[in-house]
């Protein structure tokens, strides 16, 4: 059994800051001081650490494993095509933040993602922009170049001439070492001479104006392609015959799936110093990032579009079935999720799969109302609670924000909350119903309940290929109504069955047991690899990545399925760090 | 860089009904001298503005009580239509058709009488949008005329909790050539809408010089990335080029003649859990209205709801989402009286264009083409038979006015197995030869069009 054993002895409440602090990381495009994390030093830290010198070689050997980067040797792998992905909305006002600072962050206003696949990631790597998000571009890179021109602080310490009285020359550090640093790599010399030029241009126009100049220079950089897009084409690559991502590539990708944000200064000297060269010298770059609380708002904001929590604010309940629903409480129930995730990753650094089985919840004292469990000692707090034993609870599935997000607004969904796991968990694609056929159900009458309308539905055998691998999960939460109250009974008085089973898979009497078979499961922990792919690297995983996908997953079970082990592992991996011809 | 052409309206005019439900009053200056002799066309020679809008509603309506009982010219609105009676000498009303998308896996076929072209399938519940869709097949005829090309707008805000994916839902409009398509995101804030129509005519420091610099340095900056690109990402980098391009016609493009509407405040944010669904739909049409009027843009695209979201209609107090309720079957208490709601929303936004005066004298409707419909006929069984496609406005004397309810053929009376003959598409040949009389054809392989629908047109 997986059913874990946490320390249940103390229930730590947890800070209210701290809990807007990660729900304000969490939010997509949010722009309070989310990206502010104080953890900025942690590539400097760890270069200074790991890297007093450009070569970074002897890492490797003191690890003893000097291997050449791009994956273990007989790997096979046909890599996803390489090359250019938006960085999305949260990656776009972290960077800012990185850049030019709080103010400037604050008033980013790039356009909102548009997710495919379920991830923003995705949208941004295979859609092209349309006029609104160009202009949003200008009217964004307008409002941060204002804002840097008015506290020029963290611009300072990348081109200190801007401060002080800067002459015309400034402009070409400005485009040398910003531009560096925005684009990631070091600019050519026609990129240096197109931004002094406009710099120069914009200074006329302002009579002479430095700040004019700035301004118009800053625009330019902050709507290049160069800044907006994640370019990762690569270079072609003797050993494996593909082409491998440069180091300066490779430095931004790390950064942004590690930290959400574009690469410091710091990251890009590793980069031009060959120390990112050897897998060693890669995870211990990994790791030491890891330490940073930007790690963390980061892998926030991953867990908040994989579990759809981000989505759940606008879920509508009928308020006289569900008077206690509110956008309040669907906060709590998001914010609840995000705790387990930081507990589980962070706090615990243990197996992923307690996510689904862990025995214990976050909750503050609407969700202990919703739940009917203890509230925490302090209100205002959330504390970690073990679930109700009658209950039959375990992990995310059977947390409010689940069950709440995968129901209607009328009642629960068997067929949602089946369809999730064996989706977004399994990873199992579900056919769309056969044509010609009528999904919808029949009445619901007061002497059926919704799981034996459900499974008269399962005897057609139209309905039965889909509805026959996700309605039986479903069952198991029939304990739990549209916003994941405990009940026993539906609202017609007719007494609920959380039994189930699927040929194959396996057979549970309630929720809890179904988490076990979940956790067991082998495609569990696999899924959790595809969907880092497609929220991190921005595509769906293909057939020429299976076998490094299982590579990695094997990876993720000898580390018992640590979370960090898996973010550090996973930019050794040839499907991080190869790519196939540009798409 | 594309030139921009102006136009001013004839007279002092009142734009009424705008905002709110206020009544606001816009003067416009008296440049009569840019007219004919008749009034009827520029002095130049050009036309007189033409607008299109493609309006979408979601999830289909009850055949039943949506289609009336009478054709041709002597027809009476039926009960689901009742809510459009102000207009209903605008409407030309088209029922009986097929739509001819090749594949189905529900709802996401029947976007296709926005396009004339089949869904590209590609997986579970996902598809990306096969072809253009009519109004920026439109605007690539006419966009260039105006400082702003199209404009699309959003009411709901919900999205799809069943998993339906690919860029068929992820926007209405699409732009482009198949295989190469832009979704046209819509905007839900109409305080956003405003920024993007008039935004750039607010009076400021004019900087017009070098924000067009700085786009020209990035469109070189385009240029550097573009060779190094597969296919795919080179045709992205074109749509940025050609985005920044029109960005650079817009910043250069002179100020509309008319004073500028004051900036909503509506920003499409819920109140109490629930979506303040006919503010937005006030303040988005009365934007449209203003920038139709203005000549700011001449295509809009307005998204009541996406098919399969959340959306519950709480201004009438749907006890479920409209989606959900439409899946109990035609005859469902909520579904049906979300239909008519769906009716009045719709009449709301033809109300305002009707009572915004027009150039030249008339309103709106005298000089608009509306595409409406939504993406099945019986919600229930996601039919594609009987889709029913509303056009309102005579786009100055193009289309039947009073107008006539067409029919293809009768119905069958069977909600989940409905009847239908002809072509929906037929129906874009019509709006698109409106804009475009040169146009022979519309959408790609199945549902393609060669022949318009005459029954409707004047």
């Amino acid at each position: 059994m997986l059913r874990t054993s946490p320390r249940l002895s103390s229930l730590p409440s947890v800070p209210l800051g701290f809990v807007a602090a990660l729900l304000l990381l969490a939010a997509p495009g949010c722009k309070d001081d989310s990206a502010n994390g104080d953890g900025d030093g942690t590539e400097s830290d760890s270069a200074t650490d790991s890297n007093s010198g450009p070569s970074g070689g002897s890492d490797a050997s003191e690890s003893g494993s000097g291997d050449v980067t791009g994956g273990d040797a007989g790997e096979e792998i046909e890599p996803a095509p390489g090359g250019i992905r938006r960085m999305v909305t949260r990656e776009y006002v972290a960077t800012i933040d990185m850049l030019l600072g709080p103010e400037a962050a604050a008033v980013a206003a790039p356009p909102v993602d548009t997710p495919q696949d379920g991830f923003d990631a995705v949208g941004a790597a295979e859609l092209a922009l349309d006029s609104v998000a160009v202009e949003q571009y200008e009217t964004s890179a307008g409002l941060i170049a204002d804002a840097t021109i008015a506290n020029p602080t963290r611009l300072a310490e990348t081109a200190a001439c801007v401060v002080g009285s800067p002459d015309a020359a400034c402009y070409e550090d400005v485009a040398r070492d910003f531009g560096r640093l925005a684009f990631r790599r070091p600019l050519e010399a026609a990129e240096i001479d197109l931004l002094v030029e406009v710099g120069e241009h914009g200074q006329a126009w302002g009579d002479g104006a430095f700040e004019a100049g700035l301004r118009f220079q800053l625009m330019a950089i902050l709507q290049m392609p160069s800044f907006l897009y994640l370019v990762e084409i690569g270079q072609p690559d003797a050993e494996s015959g593909f082409r491998k991502l440069d180091s300066y590539e490779l430095a931004t990708r790390m950064s942004i799936f590690l930290l959400g944000r574009g690469p410091d200064a710091a990251m890009l000297d590793l980069a031009q110093g060959g120390a990112l060269d050897t897998d060693a010298q890669i995870r211990e770059q990994a790791q030491a990032m890891l330490g940073s609380p930007q790690a963390r708002a980061a892998l926030a904001g991953f867990f908040d579009e994989y579990l759809r929590l981000a989505d759940l604010e606008t879920d509508s309940k009928n308020a006289e079935l569900f008077p206690t629903y509110s956008v309040e409480l669907a906060r709590s129930m998001r914010q609840e999720s995000l705790l387990l995730v930081h507990d589980i990753v962070w706090e615990q650094d243990g197996d992923y799969r307690e996510l689904f089985t862990a025995d214990y919840t976050f909750v503050n004292d609407a969700l202990a109302q919703l739940y009917g469990m203890p509230g925490p000692a302090q209100a205002g707090l959330y504390a970690r609670t073990p679930w109700p034993e009658a209950q039959h609870r375990a992990g995310y599935l059977s947390q409010a924000s689940f069950l709440t997000h995968q129901s209607s607004s009328l009642r629960n969904s068997p067929t949602k909350r089946g369809r999730f796991i064996q989706q977004s968990v399994l990873c199992t694609d579900i056919p769309p119903p056969p044509q010609g056929v009528d999904p919808s159900l029949p009445p619901l009458t007061e002497d059926l309940t919704l799981r034996e309308l459900l499974l008269m539905h399962l005897e057609d055998p139209s309905c039965a290929g889909c509805h026959g691998v996700t309605d039986p999960l479903g069952f198991a939460f029939e304990n739990y109504d549209a916003i994941g109250a405990y009940r026993t009974n539906e609202l017609g008085g007719l007494p609920v069955s959380s039994q189930g089973e699927i040929d194959g898979f396996g057979s549970w009497e309630n929720a809890q047991e179904l988490a076990d078979v979940v956790a067991a499961d082998p495609r569990t922990s696999k899924c959790f690899v595809n969907n880092l792919i497609r929220g991190e690297l921005g595509h769906r995983e293909t057939p020429g990545e299976s076998a490094a996908i299982d590579a990695l997953d094997l990876t993720f079970a000898e580390s018992e399925f640590s979370v960090q082990t898996l973010m550090a592992e996973f930019p050794t991996s040839p499907l991080f760090q190869l790519v196939d011809e540009p798409k | 860089m594309t030139s921009v052409s102006r136009f001013s309206l004839s007279r002092r005019t009142m734009l009424r009904g705008l905002f709110g439900g206020a009544t606001v009053s816009v003067g416009l200056p008296i440049l009569e001298c840019m007219l004919n002799a008749n009034g009827t066309a520029f002095a130049g020679g050009e036309a007189l503005p033409l607008r299109f809008l493609m309006y979408y509603w979601a999830d289909g309506v009850n055949i039943g009580q949506f289609e009336p009982g009478q054709v041709g010219a002597d027809w009476a609105l039926s009960n689901h239509m009742s809510s459009l009676a102000p207009v209903k000498d605008y409407l030309n009303l088209c029922t009986g058709l097929q739509n001819r998308a090749a594949e189905r896996i529900t709802h996401h076929e029947g976007m296709t009488v926005f396009n004339g072209y089949s869904f590209n399938y590609a997986g579970g519940l996902d598809t990306d949008s096969g072809g253009p869709t009519i109004d920026q097949v439109i605007a690539d005829a006419i966009g260039a005329r105006t400082a702003v090309r199209s404009v699309q707008v959003r009411v709901s805000k919900r999205e799809s909790t069943d998993g339906d994916g690919g860029t068929t839902v992820t926007a209405l409009s699409h732009r482009g050539t198949p295989g190469n398509l832009t979704p046209q995101i819509p905007q839900a804030s109409p305080v956003e809408v405003f920024n993007y129509l008039f935004g750039n005519f607010t009076p400021g420091v004019d900087d017009r010089s070098e924000r067009t610099h700085v786009l020209d340095a990035v469109k070189a900056d385009v240029e550097r990335l573009k060779p190094r690109m597969g296919t795919i990402d080179r045709q992205r980098l074109d749509s940025h080029l050609t985005n920044i391009d029109e960005l650079q016609a817009k910043i250069n493009s002179m100020p509309p003649s008319c004073q500028l509407p004051a900036a909503p405040t509506e920003t499409n944010m819920d109140v109490g859990g629930e979506e303040p669904i006919t503010s937005v739909v006030d303040a988005h049409a009365s934007l449209i209205a203003y920038a139709f009027a203005c000549d700011v843009t001449r295509v809009a695209s307005f998204l009541f709801k996406k098919f399969v979201s959340s959306t519950v209609y709480d201004e009438i107090n749907a006890s479920q989402g409209h989606h959900a309720a439409s899946h109990l079957g035609a005859n469902d208490p909520t579904y049906l009286a979300g239909i008519p709601y769906e009716m009045e929303k719709l009449s709301q936004v033809l109300q305002i264009l009707m009572n915004t005066e027009e150039i030249g004298g008339g309103n709106l409707l005298d000089s608009t083409i509306v595409y409406a419909s939504t993406d099945c006929s019986t919600g229930a069984s996601h039919s594609i038979e009987r889709q029913p496609i509303i056009l309102a406005g005579h786009g100055r004397n193009y289309l039947a006015y009073p107008g006539v309810h067409y029919q293809a053929t009768p119905w069958n009376g069977n909600d989940n197995s409905p009847n239908a003959a002809g072509n929906t598409s037929d129906v874009l040949l019509t709006c698109l030869q409106a804009f475009d009389p040169g146009a022979t054809s519309v959408g790609g392989g199945a549902p393609q069009s060669n022949s318009p629908l005459t029954d409707v047109l004047a």
